[in-house]
């Protein structure tokens, strides 16, 4: 317990998690790339189509690990943020605003692929359904967290600020979540549950690897922008000035 | 295909919408992952820019 509380510590300083999240971002890069040639080979090649809705049942191969993302991010930066406002480390900070241009992606990704999977399956792409509308508002809190950071000139501030506005945010999952219990919704209530799943395993399979590509995308994709705003912050700094220099040389 | 209402329905052409799908979420993933990756490239044009001049500042004879 101690060991894992050192190294975590030791994370919080910005040279080594440059170090450590640059090592780690081929590894992850790897297993998104493996995992999805696996997961949409099987999905599109071999996966049988569904008996009721066709072949657009291979849109759901892509949308729902995006729709699984597009809430997953949101809660990984709920942690960052908890951690960059109550302990105020400047990695935890960088992480926290990091992941919202791919929590944008994600959810983008949802709404589109979403409207393109209804249009053949209930005859339109879009209905002001509460889980469709909850999704189409966590997209823009997404948009919020990035506009607000922009729009603070002093970087740890934006940050704080724009922490402040997640954890907020974090009100809207259990609403995605729950909305086709809560509500009389037209989208489906959830066919993959801790629990179980409804689903055939020749379609649950291909679905779980494309989770899991996703999920090594997104903490790539993480890493990358985290690695790239924290050079931004401590350009100043000497471990930058040695980094470039070394880069160079 | 019968719709809710029991009334059959008219099936539409599904690949067309399969290709969308697929397009959008690629489309969308190669944009996302060559925006850091721009972004780092620049950013490091930038502050080299800024250490090279720091250091002609540095060798110019007071």
């Amino acid at each position: 317990m101690k060991g894992w509380l050192t190294a975590i510590h030791r994370l919080a300083s910005p040279p080594v998690f440059y170090r450590v999240a640059g090592g780690l971002m081929p590894w992850c890069l790897a297993l998104a790339l493996l995992g999805g040639a696996i997961g949409l080979g099987w999905g599109l090649l071999y996966a049988p189509a569904d008996y009721l809705q066709g072949e657009s049942v291979r849109i759901l191969y892509v949308h729902v690990p995006s729709a699984w993302m597009s809430l997953t991010i949101w809660a990984a930066m709920a942690g960052a943020a908890l951690v960059a406002l109550v302990w105020r480390t400047k990695v935890a900070e960088v992480l926290a605003v990091a992941a919202a241009p791919v929590g944008a992606a994600f959810t983008a990704i949802t709404l589109l692929t979403g409207a393109l999977w209804g249009r053949p399956t209930w005859g339109t792409y879009w209905v002001w359904d509460a889980r469709l509308t909850s999704e189409l508002v966590l997209l823009f809190l997404y948009l919020g967290v990035i506009g607000l950071h922009r729009a603070i000139e002093d970087p740890r501030r934006a940050a704080r600020a724009a922490s402040v506005l997640i954890l907020i945010g974090l009100v809207n999952l259990p609403i995605i979540r729950y909305s086709v219990e809560w509500w009389s919704t037209l989208h489906q209530p959830a066919s993959v549950r801790l629990t179980g799943s409804s689903i055939h395993p020749s379609m649950l399979w291909p679905l779980l690897v494309m989770a899991a590509a996703t999920k090594f995308y997104f903490l790539w994709a993480w890493l990358a922008r985290a690695r790239v705003m924290l050079l931004a912050t401590e350009s100043h700094k000497q471990w930058v000035r040695e980094l470039l220099e070394g880069a160079r040389a | 295909m019968i719709a809710i209402d029991g009334l059959p329905v008219e099936r539409l052409p599904q690949l067309p919408f399969v290709i969308g799908a697929y397009a959008a979420f690629f489309l969308v993933l190669l944009l996302d992952a060559l925006q850091p990756w721009l972004a780092s490239r620049r950013l490091r044009r930038e502050l080299r820019a800024r250490l090279a001049r720091a250091g002609r500042r540095e060798e110019r004879p007071r």
